[in-house]
C-alpha cells in the first residue's frame, strides 16, 4: 500500500513537471505567433489607407510591396536601419499632430520638433541659438512693428503624395489647430491673430495686437508641423466639423513632407518608419542627399532596464534615456558607446530641472526661507550622485535663467555683476544667518525652527514617484533640512496627479524643468518664471507653478517682448537674472539635456559629438536640426 | 514554561536560529553607535568599491621610503594587457604607417616605443569609430602616465601666484597606508547616494526587525482574536468571522497590500505606517488555523467542567483555552515577523515602501541599487549584502520556528 502510494506520488510530480514544461513550450511559441498577427493588422493598413488617399502617386504604389516585405518579417536589414530606443514605451496611438498625446514618437512637435516624419518651417539649433530653415527658405522677415512676419516657402518642397506645398497648407494647419482647439491652437491662438497666404509660396503671420510676442512665434515656426491642407479638409468633412472628433482621427494615411513614412505602427512591439526615396529634400536647395538609413526603428521596450541592456547588446543605434553611471560602459565594459562629451558631463546640458517653492505657502512667502533652503542645498552631490555626473557642476557653469548652451550664454552682459550672486550651494552658515537676521529662530530647542504661532516650519518636497534623478535630488534637498533647522521630506506622487497638483498649487516645494530648448528662449523661459497675471492668478496656471509675483520683473518682461536691440536685451536680462538669484522663486538643482543623447556604434557610425564641424546638436539625428546628424552617419566599415 | 523553555534550547535547530538572529539583533542595535558613519550622510558621490580610501594629497606630503622592487612593471602590466595591445597593434598598422613585420608583441620596450613614435591623436583615423578614437586616446594617456615612473614633481602656486615645484616624489617611493592622516575604509563600499554601506545596512536591518515585528504582533493578535472567538463561540459568529476570514484568505494578500498602501498618500506613509499595514493584511491564516485548535479545544472535559463551574467565558478563553494554543501562536507569529520583513522589501522595491528621508529599510536599499542600475554596473557591494541580511533574518526566524515545531508538535517529537 505504501509503496504504491509513493509511486502514485512520484508520477503526480512527473506529470506536474511535464505540464509545466509544456506550458512553458507554449510560452516560447506564443511571441513567434504575436508577430504573425501584427503583421496581418500592419500589413493590411496600409492597404486600407491607399485608395483613401486623394492622390495615389507612383511613389505610394512603389513602396507598396516593400510594406508587404517588411511586414511579412517584421524585420528590416539591419544594416538599412537606425534603431531609436527610451522614446516609445507603448503602443502607437495616432499620426495625429493635432491630437494632445498621439503617443507616437515618430513625430513630436516641442521647441525642437522630431523632423521624421513631419517637417517644421525653421529647425531650432540650440547650439547657437538659430533657426535654421527647413521647410521655408531664408530667414523670416519681420515688419517694422513687429506685428507681422512673412515667409517664403521653399520652391521644392513637396509632400509625399508628389503634390507641391503650398502657402495654403500653412494657412490650414493654423486653422485646423485654432478650430479643433488642439494644445498647440490654445497656446498660440493667444498671439497668433491670423495666418494668411500672399501668394502660393509666401505667408505672412499676423500677431495679436493686444499680445504682442515676438518670440512665440519663433517658437510656432520651429515647433509646428505643417499639414496638407487638402487632407485636412476631407478630415474636417469625416468628421464633420466636430473639434473633438478631429484630434481623435488617427491619420496613418497623412500626406507629410518628411522623408519618413509610418510603415508598421499597429504592434506592441515596435513602430518601423521607410524612407521615401522620393523625398523633396535631396533637392539641392536644402540636404542635396537623402538621410543615410532606409529604415528608422523603435523596439518598444519595458522599462530603462531593457532599454540599456538593447543598447549594451548594440540591438539600440541611438538611444535617449537617463542611464546611470553611463560611462562605465566604455571605461569598464569596453563597448563603443559614446555620449556627446567623453569625460565628464558626458551630456549636453540644456534644461534646468529646479526646485520651485510656492511662493504663496506661508514661510515660503519670505524670502529668507527660499533663500536660506536654496543656499543649503548641495548641489554638487545632486549633480555627482543624483545626475551621475551627467551635468554641469554649478561651479563650471554658474546659475541664472540660462541654459549652458553658447547661444543662451552670450546673452550676459557681465559676468562680474552676477557672481555676488550666484550661489553654488553647501552654504549651511549663510543659510542659518540669513533664518536668524529675519527672526526665525528655534525657541523651544527641538531642532526646528518656529513661526511667531509656534508650529514648526516642515515643508514637503514634491516629484513624480520613480524618476529615480529627480528622486535623489528630492532626497538630497531634503537632507540639508536638519542642518538649517527646518523639517524638509519628500512626498514622491504619481505622475498623473503631478500635473494637476502643480498647476493647482497644491505643494510646498516641488520639482519642474521651464522650456529646456524652445526657438523663443530664454525670454519664453523667463516668462514661464516671472509672469504672474500682474498678481492676479488664475486657478490654474501652466507656468510660475510657484505664483511668484514681483511687479519689477513683470515690467522687465513687458519691455523685453519687443526689444530688438541685442545690448539692451542683456541689459533687462541681467536686471532679470539678479531678482532670480536675489529672490529665489526657484532654484536649479541640475543641468539636465534635452535629450539625452547616447549612441552605441555597433553598427552605425558618425553620429554627431562635441566640436562637430557643422555644429550639429546632440538631439538623437532627430529633432530640430539635430536632424542633420541622421544624413551624415555612415555604416561601420569591415 | 521553563521546561518548555528549556527543551526548546536543547533544539539544535531552534538554537542555530536563536543564535543567528540574536546575533544579527545586536549587529543592527550596537554597530551603528560603534560606526564611525551616519546611515543617511554622503560620503561619496556614487557607487565606490569596498575598501580604504587614503586622501591623496596626504600622501603627496608624506616622507616615502624606497622600496627596492621594479614599479615600471607593476603600472604598466595593469594598463598593457594583451588585448590593449592587438588593438594598439591594428592601430599602428591601419593609421600609423607601420608595417605589420615591424611589430614584435613580446619586445614590449621596442613595441612602446614605436607606440610613442607613431600615435597621433589628431590622425583624422578615416573609419574607425569614435567610441575606438576615444578608447584608444584613453590608453594612449594611461600609457604616457604609466611610462612617466621615474619621477614627478609636484609644484604649488608661490606668492606671486606662479607654479612652483614643491616637491618631486621619486617613482620607488612608499608609504605605509595605515600612517596616512585622512583615509577612510568603506568595508562594503558606499551606494549610489555615497552612503556607507554597512552603517546604512545595519541600520535598515533595525528598521526592517521593527517593522516585522509590529506586523507580526498586529496580525497575530488579530488572527487569535478572531480565531478565539470564532472557535469558541460558534454558532452565527463562527460563520461570520469564517467568512471574513475566507474572503481575505482567497484575495492575494500582497494585492490588497498594495492596494492600502497605495490609497495610502506617500507622505502619510511612514515606517509605523507601513508595518500597520502589513499587519492589517496578514492575520486570515493565524486566524483559520487558531479556529480549528480552538474548535477541537471546546468539547474537552477541562472545558465543559470550566463551564459547568460557571465561569465566565474571558476566564475560560484565557485559561482553558489560550494555554493550548499558545505555542503554536508563538510559532505562527514568528512566521509573521518573517513575512513581514519580507513584505516590507516587496512594497519598497515597487516604490511603495515607508517613504521617509529620516530613516532607511532594507527594501528601501534595493530600492535605490535598483534605480541607479547596480546591476548593470557590477556595483555589487550594494545590493548582494541586503539579499543576504534579508535571506539570514528569514532564514533564522524559519529555523526558530521549524526547532519549535520539534519541541511542541506531539507528531513531530522524537
Amino acid at each position: 500500500m505504501k509503496t504504491s502510494k509513493k509511486v502514485l506520488a512520484v508520477l503526480l510530480a512527473l506529470a506536474l513537471v511535464l505540464s509545466l514544461a509544456a506550458c512553458g513550450g507554449g510560452e516560447t511559441s506564443s511571441p513567434a505567433s504575436t508577430p504573425a498577427d501584427d503583421t496581418s493588422s500592419a500589413a493590411s493598413t496600409p492597404e486600407e489607407s491607399t485608395p483613401d488617399a486623394s492622390e495615389p502617386e507612383e511613389s505610394e504604389t512603389e513602396s507598396e510591396p516593400e510594406t508587404d516585405d517588411t511586414g511579412d518579417e517584421l524585420s528590416t536589414p539591419r544594416n538599412e536601419t537606425v534603431y531609436l530606443g527610451g522614446l516609445q514605451w507603448g503602443k502607437p496611438a495616432q499620426n495625429n499632430p493635432f491630437a494632445p498625446n498621439p503617443n507616437f514618437t515618430a513625430m513630436s512637435q516641442t521647441g525642437i520638433a522630431r523632423q521624421l516624419e513631419y517637417e517644421t518651417l525653421y529647425m531650432y539649433n540650440p547650439l547657437d541659438g538659430k533657426m535654421y530653415p527647413n521647410l521655408a527658405d531664408g530667414d523670416p522677415v519681420w515688419a517694422e512693428d513687429q506685428t507681422s512676419v512673412t515667409v517664403k516657402l521653399k520652391a521644392a518642397a513637396k509632400w509625399s503624395d508628389g503634390t507641391d506645398l503650398t502657402a495654403d497648407d500653412v494657412v490650414a494647419t493654423f486653422d485646423s489647430h485654432i478650430k479643433a482647439a488642439s494644445p498647440q491652437g490654445n497656446d498660440y491662438g493667444q498671439y497668433i491673430e491670423s495666418i494668411t497666404a500672399d501668394d502660393e509660396d509666401t505667408f505672412t503671420i499676423n500677431l495679436k495686437a493686444d499680445n504682442l510676442n515676438p518670440h512665440k512665434i519663433n517658437a510656432y515656426l520651429t515647433a509646428i508641423y505643417v499639414s496638407q491642407k487638402a487632407f485636412l479638409d476631407k478630415c474636417w468633412s469625416e468628421v464633420s466639423d466636430d473639434g473633438s472628433e478631429f484630434k481623435n482621427l488617427t491619420m496613418w494615411d497623412a500626406p507629410h513632407t518628411g522623408a519618413y513614412s509610418p510603415v508598421l505602427y499597429d504592434s506592441e512591439q515596435k513602430w518601423v518608419c521607410e524612407r521615401n526615396d522620393d523625398y523633396w529634400g535631396q533637392d539641392e536647395s536644402m540636404w542635396g542627399k537623402l538621410p543615410a538609413p532606409k529604415y528608422v526603428a523603435h523596439n518598444i521596450f519595458k522599462d530603462n532596464d531593457a532599454t540599456m541592456r538593447a543598447l549594451e547588446a548594440g540591438e539600440i543605434d541611438i538611444d535617449q534615456h537617463y542611464a546611470t553611471d553611463l560611462q562605465k560602459t566604455w571605461e569598464e565594459k569596453g563597448l563603443p558607446i559614446s555620449t556627446w562629451f567623453d569625460e565628464p558631463p558626458y551630456q549636453l546640458g540644456m534644461g534646468m530641472p529646479s526646485a520651485m517653492f510656492n511662493c504663496q505657502k506661508e514661510g515660503l512667502d519670505q524670502v529668507a526661507v527660499r533663500k536660506a533652503i536654496a543656499y543649503a542645498i548641495d548641489y554638487d552631490q545632486v549633480v555627482a550622485s543624483a545626475m551621475t555626473g551627467q551635468s554641469y557642476t554649478f561651479a563650471e557653469m554658474p546659475r541664472c535663467m540660462f541654459n549652458p548652451t553658447d547661444g543662451e550664454r552670450a546673452l550676459i552682459k557681465d559676468p562680474e555683476v552676477l557672481k555676488p550672486y550666484q550661489f553654488t550651494g553647501k552654504d549651511i552658515e549663510g543659510a542659518n544667518k540669513l533664518l536668524d537676521d529675519a527672526g526665525i529662530i528655534d525657541t523651544d530647542g527641538d531642532g526646528v525652527r518656529e513661526y511667531p504661532a509656534g508650529n514648526n516650519l516642515a515643508f514637503k518636497a514634491m516629484c513624480p514617484t520613480g524618476w529615480n534623478d529627480w528622486n535623489a535630488a528630492l532626497g538630497i534637498l531634503s537632507a540639508c533640512g536638519t542642518d538649517i533647522g527646518l523639517n524638509l521630506e519628500t512626498n514622491f506622487i504619481e505622475s498623473a496627479t503631478y500635473t494637476a497638483d502643480i498647476q493647482a498649487g497644491n505643494f510646498d516645494i516641488s520639482m519642474t524643468s521651464y522650456e529646456p530648448v524652445n526657438a523663443g528662449n530664454p525670454y519664453i523661459r523667463a516668462y514661464s518664471m516671472f509672469y504672474a497675471f500682474g498678481g492676479d492668478f488664475p486657478e490654474t496656471m501652466t507656468f510660475n507653478y510657484g505664483r511668484y509675483y514681483n511687479p519689477e520683473a513683470e515690467a522687465l518682461l513687458d519691455q523685453l517682448k519687443l526689444e530688438t536691440d541685442v545690448e539692451a536685451q542683456k541689459d533687462i536680462y541681467e536686471k532679470l537674472n539678479i531678482i532670480l538669484l536675489d529672490e529665489v522663486p526657484i532654484t536649479a538643482l541640475m543641468y539636465r539635456p534635452a535629450d539625452f543623447h547616447q549612441v552605441n556604434e555597433s553598427v552605425w557610425t558618425n553620429f554627431p559629438e562635441a566640436g562637430n564641424e557643422e555644429n550639429i546638436p546632440p538631439l538623437l539625428c532627430l529633432d530640430g536640426y539635430g536632424y542633420a546628424g541622421l544624413f551624415n552617419i555612415e555604416l561601420v566599415e569591415g | 514554561m521553563l521546561r518548555q523553555i528549556k527543551e526548546a534550547f536543547r533544539n539544535p535547530k531552534f538554537l542555530v536560529g536563536f543564535i543567528l538572529f540574536v546575533l544579527l539583533l545586536l549587529m543592527a542595535i550596537f554597530y551603528p553607535m560603534i560606526s564611525m558613519y551616519e546611515p543617511l550622510t554622503y560620503y561619496a558621490t556614487s557607487f565606490e568599491k569596498p575598501g580604504t580610501y587614503v586622501n591623496i594629497l596626504d600622501i603627496a606630503n608624506s616622507e616615502g621610503v624606497k622600496l627596492n622592487v621594479d614599479t615600471a612593471a607593476g603600472r604598466l602590466d595593469s594598463v598593457l594587457t594583451d588585448d590593449q595591445k592587438e588593438t594598439m597593434k591594428d592601430w599602428l598598422v591601419r593609421f600609423g604607417g607601420v608595417e605589420e613585420s615591424a611589430i614584435d608583441l613580446e619586445d614590449s620596450e621596442s613595441f612602446l616605443k614605436l607606440w610613442q613614435d607613431n600615435y597621433d591623436s589628431k590622425n583624422p583615423q578615416k573609419g574607425l569609430r569614435t567610441a575606438d578614437k576615444k578608447a584608444v586616446a584613453r590608453l594612449d594617456k594611461q600609457l604616457t602616465t604609466a611610462l612617466n615612473s621615474d619621477s614627478i614633481d609636484i609644484a604649488g602656486k608661490n606668492e606671486e601666484g606662479e607654479l612652483e615645484v614643491v616637491k618631486s616624489i621619486p617613482g620607488d617611493h612608499f608609504i605605509n597606508a595605515g600612517s596616512v592622516g585622512n583615509s577612510y575604509t568603506f568595508p562594503l563600499g558606499t551606494d549610489n547616494f555615497g552612503a556607507d554601506v554597512l552603517t546604512k545596512l545595519t541600520s535598515s536591518i533595525r528598521v526592517s526587525l521593527r517593522i516585522g515585528l509590529v506586523a507580526g504582533l498586529i496580525g497575530t493578535a488579530i488572527g487569535l482574536t478572531i480565531g478565539l472567538l470564532a472557535g469558541f463561540l460558534g454558532g452565527w459568529v463562527d460563520n461570520f468571522l469564517t467568512f471574513v476570514t475566507n474572503i481575505f484568505t482567497v484575495i492575494p494578500s500582497f494585492v490588497i497590500l498594495v492596494l492600502i498602501s497605495n490609497a495610502v498618500s506617500a507622505s502619510a506613509r511612514g515606517a509605523t505606517m507601513v508595518s500597520v499595514i502589513i499587519g492589517l493584511t496578514s492575520w486570515p491564516w493565524t486566524a483559520r488555523s487558531v479556529r480549528s485548535q480552538v474548535l477541537s479545544l471546546r468539547g474537552r472535559d477541562h472545558v465543559n467542567l470550566s463551564k459547568l463551574s460557571g465561569h465566565s467565558m474571558p476566564r475560560i478563553i484565557l485559561q482553558d483555552i489560550l494555554p493550548y494554543v499558545a505555542s503554536y501562536v508563538v510559532m505562527a507569529m514568528i512566521l509573521q515577523i518573517s513575512s513581514g520583513i519580507l513584505a516590507e522589501a516587496q512594497l519598497s522595491m515597487l516604490g511603495l515602501g515607508p517613504n521617509t528621508s529620516t530613516t532607511t529599510t532594507l527594501g528601501i536599499m534595493m530600492n535605490w541599487a535598483q534605480q541607479y542600475s547596480a546591476m548593470q554596473s557590477n556595483s555589487w557591494w550594494a545590493f548582494v549584502p541586503v539579499v543576504i541580511s534579508i535571506t539570514l533574518i528569514t532564514f533564522s526566524l524559519n529555523l526558530m520556528n521549524t526547532g519549535l515545531d520539534q519541541v511542541f508538535n506531539p507528531q513531530l517529537r522524537d
